[in-house]
């Protein structure tokens, strides 16, 4: 009769939303190779149509992960199941976001790290665009931190589908304010890798942005008491 | 204390629209705890705080000798759940589940789990959205089970199975028994499911508790009588008795508690005693619930 | 060494849900029936509480009352962390049978009165009936 050390439920809980994820993290993989291509293949409609299917992967890719890692538990009435285990609130809400931060980090670092690499090497792409990208990505962590926020605290498939729509209308609206950034203009266009003080002031917006929602979505979620 | 499975004083839980109050509940380690109520009538709630899925607002519960809801985790530990309301994972296959509750529970017996599978006919391959409602059940009941947990608390496990399945489920239950150690809770609407394996019965109505007994005192407890009462013939007063049927000239009676006596007295008034009998457990609910319902609204 | 272990036992007995009796009574029948007719000879160890509670699906406790009250009437005898066995009363079958007679003559003067028979009436009835079934059919 051993007993299981605590630490280990909420690996267990993780393990398990990332084998339910497993095929929308396959697919996204080559997604997000694909659309590395366009980016690099060097003609404008490429650059664009990368550059939309990117978004569109990794957007896809963080709000699948909450509404089948959070609200489909509770949707789905699993949630007494995994209740009824030897978590606490706490484990749990630590759970989900593991899960949801390894689902979504494991396609997002590597195409993160993969634009930036095309940025480099590609010589019709100003190395000045490193910092727009950067911003741009960051914004999608941080929607995708928006849709599971609300997911977590609500477990509502309405406001999740609400926050998803949301946050892609502010991500349009943050593709329009870099673009206008004073510093941008010159910046994007330059043939080095440079990081004005405004570009730097919104990359630490929205780091604080990440940090806070989550911050939110665990001390709500922990502190939940009753689950049905 | 500890030979208390579990210990409920003066719980209590408001909602909206209705209000868990007064909750009283000892049930003895060792014996199947059965409670009886009907839709809405608190059973699931009294459950829900009792594995920690709700908390109580007021009152104290200890389960297994921890205070809940401050040592959760420890006691959901040796509790096993099962409920129509407790979904397994609908892609996943039993064979996964199976994985996943061995990985967190040390106390896993294959052994056990092996021949429940084949008892209640179940294929590990077989992915959870396949089964039947029956299947269903008796799929997370068996994941309860091969834990071996000292609770086993079960939410009307027995709605809506066949006779077979019933069977099966309820053999499961009793089996569970034989070890001195462990104890079971369960609540259904079927109260020959509750008469045929429970040690101890609770009567829920309206958020509370209406009786609480051993269930051979509890059927000891109550009787019918019919009388045949002739004309001018008044019949006295007894403590305990309610008329619940029948007309002036033959009326049907409960007695609870019910005394030999009580026969004799209204024979001396001039009342002939046509038959006393033992109620079923299913009467004996109603009566009880009809009795206190009577009682709170006057 | 007993031939009959408590297995055998316990699967020698069944409860009803429909039968209407309570389910302790049935226990109770059946077990003073083995005894009465020989299959339980005196000093045959019964099955625990537990066990033979686990075997018909029923709770511990109607076993309990059941094997209590099969004490009460001296048919089992139960030593502390023993368990219970058969009495050693020879003469316990046979007397079973004799309150079961007892029984059943009790409900028919019952009846009679009901009826209206004279206890002269109810004694014709009773020998007609000794001299065997009347083959209607």
């Amino acid at each position: 009769m051993s007993h299981t050390p605590p630490s280990s439920i909420v690996q267990q809980l993780v393990f398990k939303d990332l084998f339910f994820l497993r095929w929308a993290i396959v697919g996204s993989l080559p997604t997000g190779i694909v659309a590395l291509g366009l980016l690099a293949s060097g003609s404008g409609a490429g650059y664009y149509a990368g550059q939309v299917l990117l978004v569109t992967v990794l957007i896809a890719l963080g709000a699948l992960a909450a509404t089948l890692t959070v609200v489909d538990e509770s949707k789905e009435q699993t949630l007494p199941f995994i209740m009824s285990l030897p978590v606490s609130s706490r484990q749990f809400a630590a759970a989900k976001i593991l899960a949801n931060a390894l689902i979504f980090g494991s396609i997002w670092t590597p195409l993160l790290l993969g634009t930036l690499v095309v940025i480099q090497i590609s010589a019709h792409l100003p190395n000045g665009l490193t910092a727009y990208a950067v911003l741009i990505l960051t914004e999608i962590v941080m929607s995708t931190c928006l849709i599971l926020a609300v997911a977590m605290v609500t477990e509502s498939l309405p406001w999740t589908i609400g926050a998803i729509i949301f946050g892609n209308l502010f991500l349009n609206a943050f593709f329009y304010i870099v673009g206008h950034l004073p510093s941008f203009a010159i910046t994007a266009e330059s043939p080095t890798v440079a990081w004005p003080p405004d570009a730097i002031a919104l990359l630490l917006a929205e780091i604080v942005s990440i940090v806070l929602l989550l911050g939110v979505a665990y001390f709500v979620s922990s502190r939940r008491k009753d689950i049905v | 204390m500890t030979d208390l499975a579990v210990r409920f004083e003066g719980v209590g839980k408001t909602y909206p629209f209705f209000t868990l109050e007064g909750i009283d509940l000892d049930v003895p380690t060792g014996t199947i705890a059965g409670l009886v109520g009907a839709n809405g009538a608190g059973k699931s709630t009294i459950i829900r705080i009792l594995i920690g899925l709700v908390q109580q607002d007021r009152g104290n519960v200890r389960v297994l000798g921890y205070d809940l809801p401050k040592h959760l985790v420890a006691a959901k530990g040796e509790i096993g759940f099962v409920s129509e309301d407790l979904r397994l994972y609908a892609s996943a296959t039993l064979a996964w589940h199976i994985n996943f509750i061995r990985s967190i529970f040390g106390t896993w017996d294959s052994a056990y789990a092996d021949r429940l599978l084949q008892r209640f006919d179940l294929k590990p391959a077989q992915k959870i959205r396949g089964l039947s409602r029956g299947q269903r059940i008796k799929a997370g009941l068996m994941l309860a089970l091969a834990r071996r947990p000292r609770l086993l608390v079960l939410d009307e496990p027995t709605a809506g199975l066949d006779p077979i399945a019933r069977r099966e489920v309820l053999a499961a239950l009793t089996d569970v028994l034989a070890d001195e150690d462990r104890t079971v809770l369960f609540s259904s609407q079927n109260t020959l499911d509750i008469e045929q394996i429970s040690d101890q019965i609770t009567f829920i109505d309206r958020g509370r508790i209406v009786e609480s007994a051993d269930k051979e005192s509890l059927l000891e407890s109550w009787r019918s009588i019919r009388l045949r009462v002739p004309p001018g013939v008044v019949l006295p007063t007894l403590p305990g008795v309610m008329r619940d049927g029948g007309t002036d000239r033959v009326p049907h009676l409960t007695a609870k508690p019910f005394e030999p006596a009580m026969a004799e007295a209204f024979q001396a008034a001039g009342a002939t005693v046509e038959a006393v009998k033992r109620m079923t457990l299913e009467e004996i609910f109603v009566a009880g619930v009809m009795r206190e319902r009577e009682s709170t609204r006057g | 060494m007993d031939i009959h272990s408590s297995t055998n036992i316990q699967s020698e007995l069944s409860v009803s849900r429909t039968d209407g009796r309570p389910m302790y009574l049935q226990i109770m029948e059946q077990i003073r029936r083995r005894i009465a007719v020989g299959d339980w000879p005196a000093g045959t160890v019964m099955p625990s509480i537990r066990q033979l509670a686990v075997a018909l699906s029923v709770s511990v406790i109607t076993v309990k009352r059941a094997y209590h009250d099969l004490e009460q009437e001296g048919i089992i005898v139960t030593r502390h962390g023993k368990g219970s066995r058969v009495a050693p009363d020879a003469n316990a079958g046979s007397a079973l049978y004799e309150q079961d007679l007892q029984r059943v003559l009790d409900q028919a003067v019952e009846l009679g009165k009901v009826l209206g028979y004279s206890p002269e009436e109810l004694a014709t009835r009773l020998l007609a009936a000794a001299e065997g079934p009347e083959d209607g059919a």
